[in-house]
């Protein structure tokens, strides 16, 4: 059995006391930052980088690895617990896990995120360890046409998001969809929306925009009315799980992980993509729909197991091919360099120890983070009970240090201010946020896939339905569309005939 | 009257040198921190790994403490900018390269920083070259079957690059300017998904820079045709050289240079200058870049002003003719 014989090689290295120690230190970090809202892993890996140096390239990156998924535990706690999204992954996570928090569900929706997260990590892990390298060659079959009809799909799948009316949900896409056009266009090099600051040419940081539209608006909101905020929290029942939920959320966590871990091996957003995709799927197929974005614990255990299982097989690329499929990644890369080992498809065979030693500590990793998460709910819970004038300053003080820290840029906290009015506005408007950020994410993919693929076919739309997996994408999207539309048209028709 | 006036030329030069040196000796002064701005996101690639362990280096070679500020955005410009607005008092210091320094005043119409007059040239650090990759199922094996392969197929063969007026865009323009080929640019916004798709076929090659790509190199998974370089790279010592086949300027690199703010104290530029030539002697240091496929360069302050200039020239040439241009 060649897989013992690794796995025997990765716990040598992952089950010494130091690297358990590092490990341990990485997911304890990594829970605190994915906490704190805005100050996400990337800033951390990259300020903790020069910690590493002397430290074995297997004891760094057991930590760096430790950090990344770590983040992805931690984040979904102030999403829950006060709307406010700490990393980009657990935007979706909000929409029902804030409601549930609301109907004094704190605990039970932080219950499920973990528990949820800890059978995503660990099954992507295995799925690490049993394929990575022919799971590998899917990111490979990707090229432009097949992103830019993934990405296609991807959009139709935001509306099916939101909860609201589908003209709301439709205009927020297209908001999205614009705020994303900000910055440099990739193939001709000219600034647009960028008022001629040079700190937009890079276009706007989509934490800045989820932080202030859902954080910022909901603190706005809050203290417009901050009597029936205090009677909310007030009833929290029962922190852990009855059976029967346990039952109702195995088949969403399931088809969560499945979702997390395909799109987490390709590169761009992989984990935060399926997310979105892990949530409207369940949507679709819930037979508790109705209740998406009025608090439905799949709506929580869905997108949670998704980006879980996302943040781990994101590894695969990194680990099989030296490509970072993410920020976080490329700093892993930077790291290993920094050690003298090239990443590339010979660390496997070249640097054994070191490959599967990773993979080792991921287990392990995976095992503290619910031991680390589980008896914090209780904390976490008393958190929310705070009076809410002591609480809001503090939450404004964090989403600041945390929207410095992505740039050490002053416009971006006025931007967060900024979109944290937008934001109110929208709540006003009862237009949901979700569907913009969504567009505002995969439009800049789409545009260029689009602009990739015109230029390999010479202006050939046709690439686009003669590639197999693009052409499948495609197909799903217009389904998808028209399983939208299908109900909408026949009120319609009701409503015409009952006239 | 002349012995005078000489006496009082040189009283004064000696009271200015002495002025100099006093605020050189002062510095840096304890309690006070360097800064290094880095016109890149933090732990972003190459540049910002060099700077580190140059900051590192400089901590430990004048006992002072050195950060890394990133600075980065619009292809360095915010960085350099606010560097060249910062005070020239030697705590204030530019990390940047060839693409922000050399290659920005021909690609941008305007700029808020003039490479050449904003800042004071302290020296070059180290220089990374562009290695030419093509997929594994090209038929051309040699760089000599590949410049014919893509005569014969002008604008069939596809290469990506991470931008307009990137590094790897302009050793392409270089290339085909040179060799009289055809080729079409596909423009990323990040090397990973152009080196996905070139091993996936979508693009058929790369001017890679070699830290980015040796690992594939070496993996079997690319091909390396040759090393856009004077001379062999220690990550990849089997792919020959542009020039040892043939096409000797055919170079193209992305070094990377240390500078200060125009009117930091000649003393002060001169001693940093030292500490830089002393770190990269350093075989721990030599060692590091080495595993980052970068190779140590050093030199005067001379010598960086010098190949600034160079740089600038030729590359603008690359630019205007290619007809590149950014808003």
């Amino acid at each position: 059995m060649e897989i013992i014989e690794h796995l025997q090689i990765g716990f040598s290295t992952a089950a010494t006391f130091s690297n358990v120690l590092y490990c341990l230190v990485g997911v304890v970090l990594g829970t605190a930052i994915g906490v704190l809202p805005g100050l996400g892993p990337v800033a951390t890996i990259a300020m903790l980088l020069p910690v590493t140096f002397g430290l074995s390239p297997a004891s760094s990156l057991i930590m760096l690895a430790g950090i990344f998924y770590g983040a992805q535990y931690g984040g979904s706690t102030t999403a829950i617990l006060v709307n406010l999204p700490g990393e980009s992954s657990s935007v979706v996570t909000a929409l029902d896990g804030y409601q549930m928090a609301k109907q004094g569900r704190a605990g039970k929706a932080l219950a499920t995120a973990a528990l949820g997260s800890f059978f995503a990590g660990t099954v992507a892990t295995l799925l690490i360890t049993l394929f990575s390298p022919p799971l590998a060659e899917i990111a490979l079959k990707f090229g432009p046409p097949e992103y830019f009809s993934l990405m296609v799909l991807g959009l139709v799948a935001s509306i099916v998001l939101a909860s609201g009316p589908l003209p709301h949900a439709l205009g927020m896409v297209v908001i999205g969809l614009l705020l994303g056009i900000v910055g440099t266009d990739v193939n001709s090099g000219t600034e647009r929306f960028s008022f001629g600051t040079m700190q937009l040419a890079d276009g706007i940081n989509f934490v800045v925009v989820a932080m202030g539209v859902f954080g910022l608006g909901e603190i706005i909101a809050n203290l417009e009315n901050e009597t029936t905020r205090s009677l909310m929290v007030k009833k929290v029942t029962g922190l852990m799980l009855s059976w029967a939920e346990i039952k109702g959320i195995a088949a969403p966590v399931l088809r969560g992980t499945a979702i997390g871990s395909v799109l987490g091996i390709l590169p761009g957003g992989g984990a935060m993509l399926s997310s979105f995709a892990a949530y409207a799927l369940e949507k679709k197929v819930s037979k508790n729909a109705a209740n998406f974005g009025k608090g439905a614990i799949e709506g929580v255990a869905a997108p949670e197991s998704a980006n879980n299982a996302g943040a781990q097989s994101s590894f695969i690329p990194m680990l099989t091919l030296g490509i970072p499929s993410n920020p976080v990644m490329a700093l892993m890369i930077g790291a290993m360099i920094i050690h003298g080992i090239q990443p590339g498809p010979t660390v496997m065979t070249e640097q054994p120890e070191l490959f599967w030693g990773v993979i080792a500590s991921m287990w392990m990793g995976n095992l503290f983070l619910i031991i680390l998460n589980l008896p914090l709910i209780g904390v976490w819970v008393r958190m929310v009970q705070v009076p809410y004038h002591y609480l809001f300053p503090a939450i404004l003080v964090f989403c600041g240090i945390g929207v410095f820290s992505l740039s050490n840029a002053t416009l971006d906290i006025y931007l967060m201010a900024a979109f944290g009015l937008i934001g109110y506005v929208f709540r006003k408007l009862e237009c949901e946020p979700a569907p913009m950020l969504l567009g505002f994410i995969l439009g800049p993919m789409m545009e260029e896939s689009l602009r990739r693929a015109l230029l390999l076919s010479k202006g050939d739309p046709g690439i686009f339905f003669t590639r197999p997996i693009s052409a499948t994408m495609l197909i799903l999207a217009v389904l998808a569309m028209v399983i939208v539309l299908l109900p909408a048209l026949q009120k319609k028709r009701q409503e015409a005939f009952t006239e | 009257m002349r012995q005078t006036l000489t006496a009082a030329a040189l009283t004064a030069a000696m009271a200015l040198g002495s002025f100099g040196s006093a605020q050189a000796e002062d510095w840096p002064a304890s309690g006070k921190t360097i800064q290094v701005i880095v016109p890149a996101p933090g732990g972003a690639g190459t540049g910002d790994s060099i700077a580190r362990v140059l900051a590192d280096q400089i901590a430990n070679r004048l006992k002072a403490s050195v950060v890394v500020d990133n600075r980065g955005g619009a292809n360095g410009n915010v960085g350099a900018t606010i560097a060249a607005s910062s005070p020239a008092d030697g705590y204030k210091l530019l990390f940047s390269w060839a693409g922000t320094l050399a290659v920005n005043p021909a690609l941008y119409k305007k700029l808020s920083f003039d490479p050449q007059k904003s800042f004071e040239p302290i020296a070059l650090v180290a220089d990374v070259p562009n290695i030419l990759v093509v997929n594994n199922e090209l038929p051309a094996k040699s760089l000599a079957e590949f410049i014919d392969y893509a005569k014969k197929n002008p604008e069939k063969l596809h290469f990506g690059s991470t931008g307009s007026g990137s590094s790897m865009h302009l050793a392409a323009e270089l290339f085909m300017a040179q060799t009289s080929t055809k080729l079409v640019h596909v423009p990323y916004n990040a090397p990973a998904m152009a080196t996905t798709n070139l091993i996936g076929n979508d693009i058929q090659l790369m001017f890679q820079l070699v830290p980015g790509i040796a690992g594939q190199v070496k993996g079997g998974k690319v091909r390396a045709l040759a090393l856009m370089s004077d001379a062999r790279s220690p990550a990849l010592p089997d792919v020959p050289t542009m020039a040892e086949l043939g096409q000797p300027t055919l170079l193209s690199s992305t070094w990377f240079a240390l500078l200060a703010p125009k009117g930091t104290p000649a003393a002060i530029l001169d001693k940093l200058n030292a500490v830089v030539n002393e770190s990269l002697s350093d075989p721990e240091v030599k060692k590091k870049l080495a595993a980052m496929g970068a190779a140590p360069l050093g030199g005067t302050r001379q010598q960086l002003a010098d190949h600034l200039a160079k740089e600038t020239a030729k590359w603008g040439k690359v630019v205007r003719e290619a007809n590149i241009q950014i808003q």
